[in-house]
């Protein structure tokens, strides 16, 4: 599995972006620059976290940069600018989603070709444990009920607060915290029952 | 009577017998409640099963899930950024800020105005309403033109099919003339034009008799292509052999066809 072996190269300090926000909102192209490669990182992995998919991720984290691009000039500030970002990438990955489900499937791709397509995916040696743990807890979030997986990603995850992530699904706050230890627990069991059948195969 | 409730006694029961005076309360109650009394075997009955049972396996699971649960929480916060993988920031910025900028040809504060225009809530319905009202006003009522349509359509109905085949061919005979007698007309006028163009009539009014003869005669020719295939679809609904390709300009037939009399009631 190559698919979330990778880990993020540089953790960028949200709090020094969000200074960035007003520089990308008048449309200075470094300051830009900037902000995506600080965030691109949070971004794939909240797109991954809902298409499950690596190169479907990369379209989806592009699409959401361009349209954060596109609409730079409404870019909200302060405190709020985090789950306002969260907020506009979740609905680009559920519009993206409902995309998907009236595409048509793919054409089927042959060994050759796939054979001739480059590896981007770093040495298994290196990756092979992080791999290994991270692709179980992406296959147990994926157990997940779709409302209780974008709890966990928000809260836990991302670390959002619980006002927040209620802002950003359009929930009640009690809703999140009752479904949020509920999920927990889900998570947790799913981990175990993943890990008993990893392990016994 | 004791001095507790059933409900108060199986809390007692379950959860807090130890309090002051409980024990007593408990006693008095079991002693006058049957139900009470079974509710209480049953809970002792099933703390003697769970005394009597290994519960290593049971601790180990709740151990388990302890730190299954405090790993997590460390683990998930690992998954908040993953490498996109080389190429994707360039990727991003050939699609946004690298992008050559598209020609303008408006201001920018019009772009914004129609931009704040477009993201109203109401406005498909205000561009539904404002074109309605040009249509209506530009064309007339659209219910005139079903009210026409409809007493068309009546008519129709209401006399033999032979009648309704005859009127319309009699129609689209007479629209075909007329279009015919246009072409020729421009054709004409064409001539004329083409040749004392260089003395009175400028050059765009010789074109525009040329674009007028060609439309007119393709129109003719749609004209043509609906006849005969009225006549084809009246021959099949009446039971006849169609009559034929009219020719251009040929009157309309004096005589109904004949299966008029054939659907006839008479």
């Amino acid at each position: 599995m190559c698919d979330d072996a990778t880990s993020p190269r540089d953790t960028v300090d949200i709090t020094e972006l969000a200074a960035l926000v007003e520089p990308c909102r008048s449309g200075e192209p470094l300051a830009w620059e900037t902000f995506v490669r600080g965030f691109q990182g949070r971004i794939f992995a909240l797109s991954y976290s809902y298409v499950g998919d690596r190169e479907e991720a990369r379209d989806l984290a592009q699409e959401i940069f361009v349209r954060l691009y596109e609409t730079r000039d409404q870019w909200v500030t302060g405190d709020q600018f985090l789950p306002w970002l969260f907020r506009v990438a979740r609905n680009r990955s559920v519009d993206y989603l409902r995309r998907r489900k009236v595409r048509t499937p793919a054409l089927t791709v042959s060994e050759d070709m796939l054979a001739d397509l480059p590896d981007h995916a770093p040495t298994p040696e290196a990756q092979a444990v992080a791999s290994d743990r991270r692709s179980l807890l992406h296959a147990a979030l994926r157990g997940l009920s779709a409302i209780n997986r974008e709890i966990v990603v928000l809260r836990d995850v991302h670390g959002l607060s619980v006002q927040h992530v209620a802002s950003v699904l359009g929930i009640p706050v009690g809703t999140v915290k009752s479904r949020a230890s509920r999920a927990r627990v889900e998570l947790t069991e799913k981990v175990l029952a993943l890990s008993r059948s990893r392990g016994d195969a | 009577m004791s001095a507790i409730t059933c409900d108060r006694c199986r809390g007692l029961l379950i959860g807090d017998a130890d309090a002051a005076g409980a024990r007593a309360d408990i006693a008095a109650h079991l002693g006058g409640c049957a139900q009470c009394r079974a509710f209480a075997e049953a809970l002792r009955a099933g703390d003697q099963a769970w005394l009597g049972e290994d519960h290593a396996a049971f601790r180990d699971g709740v151990l388990a899930r302890t730190s299954e649960a405090e790993a997590l929480a460390v683990e998930l916060r690992d998954l908040a950024e993953m490498d996109p993988g080389p190429g994707f920031t360039e990727r991003v910025l050939l699609h946004t800020s690298r992008r050559p900028a598209a020609q303008r040809w408006h201001a920018p504060w019009a772009a914004q105005r129609w931009r704040a225009l477009v993201r109203r809530p109401r406005f498909a319905w205000e561009v539904a309403y404002a074109v309605t009202l040009c249509l209506v006003l530009a064309a007339g009522s659209p219910l005139s033109a079903w009210e026409w349509g409809s007493q068309r359509m009546n008519a129709i109905a209401q006399q033999p099919i032979g009648k309704a085949a005859t009127s319309l061919r009699q129609d689209l005979e007479t629209w075909r003339a007329i279009l015919v007698a246009d072409t020729s007309a421009g054709d004409a006028t064409a001539a004329t034009a083409g040749q004392s163009s260089t003395d009175s009539q400028s050059a765009f009014e010789a074109a525009w008799q040329l674009a007028s003869r060609w439309v007119g005669s393709r129109l003719a020719q749609v004209v043509d292509a609906f006849i005969d295939l009225w006549q084809r679809a009246a021959a099949w609904i009446i039971g006849s052999e169609p009559a034929g390709e009219p020719a251009a300009g040929t009157p309309p037939p004096a005589t109904e066809p004949r299966g008029d009399t054939a659907r006839s009631p008479q």
